[in-house]
């Protein structure tokens, strides 16, 4: 029997993911402390966002296991995933808000997954006043309370990522994914979206695990830097100890999960 | 000097083209053909036309209680039947949307029923009705709810499975079960779209209930065809008019409300 390690918020170990006959993840194993906040680097097309979507039980495990605080989640019960998913917030690239509702809806879609009735338990006319309230509070916290009867068009880009951690935050989840979450944001906009994410995660207590494309970035705010390279783990280990070359390195070569042997010379000569 | 590798003008059609180029050729001469076309028929249906159109002017109005009240009958048939068809394609279209349907074979029973409910025009349900519960209104009804299924449930399925897949993604996170998802966020997605194709249904169920009274099942066709057998031209004139303006009348009405939504 694998031991299931509660103190851990999250292990994986082993995980392999295909697309067809594409190897995208090719055995990816790692544990996450409870509160620790984690970076995740690597060239586009190395597995990142698949190995994220794979934690959440969006794309099929073909081997391989997860433990969420303790519970195995890969080919368990369609019940037991979805209690899982519950514990794991989860903030997109392009923040996934639905774009017809207002953000106060937004917000409370996150709670969606432990009423029982589902998306009757949190429409704004039929909701809880608790939750309704609460959802108001989690706007509040992202600064954007003034903002609640708008519609994500109606807001700016780091404002609509910050919705969307608010919608985060109203599901109280034990451990954060963040895929890219200011991929799509200007700068400034993407610092303010990070002190954010960063301070919400210190104050809740949560794990976190993000990736993210800029490296000073990563460096500045992850503790720990886990680095992918075609479908591997080929880095992992505390901010400080980490030269910046091998940061770099993580981009050449044969980095992407598809690259044929022609790109792999191509790309390191 | 010319390059060697510059592309021809013209490329020779492929042999497919070919085959279809004739046989298209063949059908369409053996349809006109077949329509027995000719001057003196031509002429003849000139003069017929304008004979109709004499005795149609002035339109007699005598009759406008009974015009007034079949067309309100007619315009019953179309929503009466337009709710429930509409109401009845959402299901239907979910089941039938690729990531929507729970399984292979339930989305493939419920796209042939939508093809089926499509592919049978109006007319031909209405008879089917008609023999079934009678004549009257509630055959017009039931035609006018399978019409508005083969037409509604198939843009429904169709806009769901353009919806993106983003926001369900982010609802199926936190835990949300499937019916949560779809009514959270591909139903609230797709709610324009299925708007605008909800009034064109009506718009287009109001033609087809004018048309559904020819063969018996309610509404100001019966009195059209009545009056049409009896050479009234000028009430069958009238009829005419009492359709066009509550079409048209409609149609503007959707469009306004369609600006609106969109």
């Amino acid at each position: 029997m694998t031991p299931t390690h509660p103190e851990l918020a999250l292990r994986a170990q082993g995980l392999h993911v295909s697309f067809g006959d594409l190897q995208v993840l090719r055995g990816v194993s790692f544990d996450l402390a409870r509160g620790e906040g984690a970076v995740l680097l690597g060239a586009n097309g190395c597995g990142k966002s698949t190995l994220m979507r794979a934690l959440n039980g969006l794309a099929p495990v073909a081997s391989g296991q997860i433990w969420l605080e303790g519970q195995a989640i890969v080919g368990a019960p369609m019940r037991a995933v979805r209690a899982a998913r519950r514990q794991m917030g989860y903030v997109f690239q392009q923040f996934n808000l639905v774009p017809q509702l207002s953000a106060h809806q937004n917000v409370l879609f996150g709670a969606m997954g432990q009423r029982p009735l589902g998306v009757l338990g949190v429409m704004n006319a039929f909701a809880r006043a608790e939750d309704r309230e609460r959802a108001m509070a989690c706007l509040d916290r992202v600064g954007l309370a003034d903002r609640a009867t708008h519609r994500p068009a109606e807001l700016s880009g780091g404002q609509q990522q910050r919705v969307a951690i608010a919608r985060m935050l109203m599901q109280a989840p034990r451990l954060v994914i963040a895929d890219e979450p200011i991929a799509s944001l200007d700068p400034k906009a993407g610092r303010e979206v990070l002190d954010l994410l960063w301070r919400i995660v210190e104050e809740e207590g949560l794990s976190l695990l993000c990736t993210l494309h800029q490296l000073d970035l990563a460096q500045e705010y992850g503790r720990r830097l886990i680095g992918m390279k075609a479908g591997r783990i080929v880095l992992d280990a505390a901010t400080g100890s980490v030269a910046r070359a091998e940061l770099d390195a993580l981009y050449t070569g044969a980095a992407r999960v598809d690259a044929t042997p022609a790109d792999q010379t191509g790309a390191a000569a | 000097m010319t390059h060697p590798d510059l592309p021809p003008r013209f490329r020779a059609p492929s042999a497919l083209a070919w085959v279809l180029m004739v046989g298209f050729a063949a059908f369409f001469i053996q349809g006109l053909y077949g329509a027995d076309v000719s001057l003196d028929r031509l002429i003849r249906g000139a003069s017929n036309l304008v004979r109709f159109v004499s005795l149609a002017i002035p339109p007699d109005f005598a009759r406008w209680e009974t015009i007034g009240w079949a067309m309100l009958e007619t315009m019953n048939i179309a929503i009466v039947g337009v709710t429930f068809g509409c109401l009845l394609s959402v299901p239907l279209a979910l089941l039938a949307a690729r990531n929507t349907a729970p399984n292979a074979v339930v989305r493939v029973i419920a796209r042939q029923l939508i093809a089926i409910a499509r592919t049978i025009p109006d007319l031909i349900w209405a008879l089917i009705f008609v023999v079934s519960v009678g004549l009257g209104p509630l055959a017009g009804i039931l035609a006018i709810i399978l019409d508005t299924i083969g037409f509604a449930a198939r843009f429904y399925s169709e806009r769901f499975e353009e919806v993106q897949k983003g926001p369900s993604e982010a609802l199926t996170s936190t835990g949300a079960g499937r019916l949560s998802v779809i009514a959270g966020a591909i139903l609230p997605e797709s709610f324009a779209s299925m708007t605008a194709t909800s009034l064109y249904s009506v718009e287009k169920a109001i033609r087809s209930a004018v048309t559904l009274g020819l063969v018996g099942a309610g509404g100001i066709g019966v009195e059209l065809s009545t009056a049409m057998r009896l050479f009234q031209y000028d009430q069958a004139a009238a009829i005419i008019l009492v359709v066009l303006v509550a079409v048209i009348g409609f149609e503007q009405l959707s469009t306004s409300i369609r600006k609106r939504i969109i």
